[in-house]
């Protein structure tokens, strides 16, 4: 059965493309623009992966994270971070934090597939 | 003597003595007009002096102003620069963002996500993923540069082999030079040639040079050379190329110049690897300059400095110290010593040490590594938090020695501005005290 | 302030500038020439108060212009201060020696002219 993953963007571009990406690669994927319905469809939904962008209206990608963390649905699915200023610090405090991947923007696709297939528990198809 | 003799001796007398009056009448005439003469100068040299001292005042107030007016100037120049840098900054976020989306709509197009294409539509698809990526290299380079003149690149330095890194672009040519039936020669040193630096940065100077060298080269060969001199790696890439033109040579590493794309094809140029590349060189506190003549080929060569471990750790903690007066904050300096090293192997200390040196690189760019001890240097940082942080590393590194089962000791101390040391001489001072030298 | 002012320079931007802060300082009386013939006729026809005389002038110099101004008036004549771009304690003597009564600096806020115009009248 195909994996399900979450994607919450604000920019519909993004989106469109990520989830264009994953499709191609047999990923069921289900979108959110905003924080809170971020939240929303995780709790509906369950997916197997979910990847957040850091700013987004109505919470960001950090404040999602937290909040999932604390609902025993949702507190086990891998989360990982997208974001335009990537900088160490914070890329360090979030993996400290538990996520299990950081994409920086602009992304390559090669690199997100790879940072999926990751926290997916998938093989390295070479 | 008779009246009468006395009058006659004074009569013949008088003669004399008028004739020496007048003499004396004379003489003090000539006097007093030498005199007056002499007054009239003194009081020409005086007003003479009082011009002098006028204008000589007037000048020192004038330049006391124009003094002023060059500070003044000077501000507004540095504010305009800063100004500038953050332009290009925030102008090559900006437009990064839109350029990514286009390449990966592009990308997934042509890779068939979206259907088949016709091999007419995937040629010009391929056009426009070509001149994206060229758009992408533009800005990166604009940011490269802007960072560059704002000072804000920080070097990731670190004992790295040359020879490995000129190893790994010239592999990475490989492919374009048989292409090309070009030959790419190495001349490389049997053995290391080691120095301080930011691996990513040799890397992407030999890639600039390396394919400047191909852009410029019709037949022939591309020659990349290491040499391992006691104090410093000097490397050189040339060609049998057409050649650089006297009067452009000294032009050749400002910005924006390009002389005459080669009719070669391949990846077209931005006008700024050269510039970046010997911005990059200089932070290193290395030497590149370019020798050529036209038709005779081209050589590029640059050297980058040997510092021991000590020297480095000197100029971190200086200019640490500098930010510091300049009112950015302490300085802190972690140090971690390793005891207890007899009857570890070497592979088992190496491998300690570049742990260490990992988790210390989590904190700060200025790690020094020697020996037996690491060395961060933690700008901006107080005494309170960097006991924290050595604590936190001190807590991984313990995990670390108990998991791999290595019975050896790592210390670790907090030295800090102002408590444990003011100069760099003082802190270097304290270090060697702990370390033993 | 019911003062008149001659200012002599060959540079429009500077005189735009001069006359500017001139004004500002409340001296609205303001004369111009643009070359050394111009100035010095000038000064012996309107009669200014004060002359501000650039030192570089085509085919002249304000100390030539200074000369002859001094050599038209006697002692009776206007203030005079010699302004440049380009300070040399030989010039400033030499501005003394033709009779000037100030030598100063010319900067993009002509603090040192109005300074030296406001002490001369």
């Amino acid at each position: 059965m195909a994996k399900k993953i979450l994607i919450a963007d604000d920019e519909p571009h993004v989106l469109q493309l990520i989830a264009s990406r994953l499709k191609a690669n047999n990923y069921d994927v289900i979108a959110a623009q905003d924080g809170l319905y971020a939240v929303k469809k995780a709790i509906e939904a369950k997916p197997d992966l979910i990847i957040l962008d850091i700013k987004m209206p109505a919470g960001g990608g950090v404040t999602v994270f937290e909040n999932l963390r604390m609902s025993a649905d949702t507190m086990m699915i891998p989360i990982i971070f997208i974001t335009a200023y990537p900088n160490e610090e914070l890329r360090d405090k979030l993996l400290q934090m538990g996520a299990a991947g950081f994409i920086s923007k602009p992304f390559d696709a090669e690199d997100l597939l790879a940072q999926v297939r990751k926290a997916l528990g998938e093989e390295q198809v070479k | 003597m008779s009246k009468l003799q006395e009058k006659d001796k004074a009569k013949d007398q008088l003669p004399e003595e008028i004739s020496a009056l007048q003499k004396r009448t004379q003489e003090l005439q000539d006097l007093e007009s030498r005199y007056k003469s002499l007054e009239e100068e003194l009081q020409k040299t005086k007003n003479e002096l009082e011009t002098q001292g006028w204008g000589l005042e007037k000048t020192n107030q004038a330049i006391k102003v124009l003094y002023k007016e060059l500070e003044k100037k000077n501000k507004e120049l540095q504010k305009l620069d800063q100004l500038k840098s953050d332009f290009v900054s925030a102008v090559s976020h900006e437009l990064r963002t839109p350029l990514t989306t286009i390449r990966e709509a592009i990308s997934q197009i042509l890779d068939g996500i979206l259907g088949k294409i016709t091999a007419e539509q995937r040629e010009f698809l391929s056009i426009c993923l070509e001149d994206v990526d060229r758009l992408k290299r533009i800005i990166d380079n604009l940011l490269d540069i802007a960072k560059l003149e704002a000072g804000k690149i920080r070097l990731k330095r670190e004992e790295a082999d040359v020879v490995i890194l000129a190893t790994a672009v010239s592999a990475a040519f490989y492919p374009k030079a048989k292409s090309r039936n070009l030959e790419i020669r190495e001349d490389f040193p049997a053995g290391k040639a080691v120095a301080y630096v930011d691996k990513d940065a040799i890397i992407q100077v030999f890639t600039n040079l390396v394919g400047n060298a191909f852009k410029f080269t019709q037949s022939g060969y591309v020659d990349i050379s290491v040499r391992d001199e006691p104090a410093y790696v000097e490397c050189s890439v040339s060609d049998t190329g057409k050649g650089i033109s006297e009067e452009d040579l000294p032009k050749v590493f400002a910005k924006f110049q390009q002389f005459g794309q080669a009719g070669g094809p391949g990846e077209k140029g931005t006008g700024l690897g050269l510039s970046i590349s010997k911005g990059l060189i200089e932070l290193h506190g290395g030497k590149i300059w370019a020798e050529s003549k036209i038709k005779a080929g081209t050589k590029f060569i640059f050297r980058l400095p040997k510092y021991t471990a000590k020297e480095l750790f000197k100029e971190y903690v200086t200019k640490g110290l500098k930010e510091t007066t300049a009112g950015k904050g302490s300085l802190s300096v972690l140090v971690f010593s390793i005891k207890g090293v007899e009857g570890v192997d070497s592979e088992k200390m190496n491998a300690v040490l570049q742990n260490v040196d990992n988790l210390a690189r989590r904190q700060a760019d200025a790690v020094v590594k020697d020996a037996q001890v690491i060395l961060v240097v933690l700008p901006r940082t107080q005494k309170e938090e960097a006991l924290k942080v050595a604590e936190r590393m001190q807590g991984k590194i313990n995990e670390y020695l108990s998991k791999e089962k290595i019975r050896i000791e790592i210390s670790s101390w907090v030295l800090s501005y102002p408590e444990d040391g003011e100069t760099e001489k003082q802190i270097c001072a304290k270090v060697d005290q702990i370390t033993g030298g | 302030m019911g003062k008149k002012i001659l200012i002599i320079d060959d540079n429009e931007d500077d005189l735009l500038i001069i006359r500017k802060y001139l004004e500002r300082a409340q001296y609205n009386e303001i004369i111009v020439a643009v070359d050394a013939a111009e100035g010095v006729k000038k000064a012996i026809e309107e009669k200014p108060d004060l002359v501000i005389s650039d030192t570089l002038l085509p085919g002249s110099d304000g100390f030539e212009v200074c000369r002859q101004i001094r050599k038209a008036f006697g002692q009776a004549g206007p203030k005079i201060i010699i302004m440049t771009g380009s300070i040399d304690a030989v010039d400033a003597v030499k501005a003394r020696k033709v009779g000037a009564d100030d030598y100063c600096a010319k900067t993009s806020d002509c603090v040192p002219i109005i300074e030296a115009v406001k002490r001369l009248i």
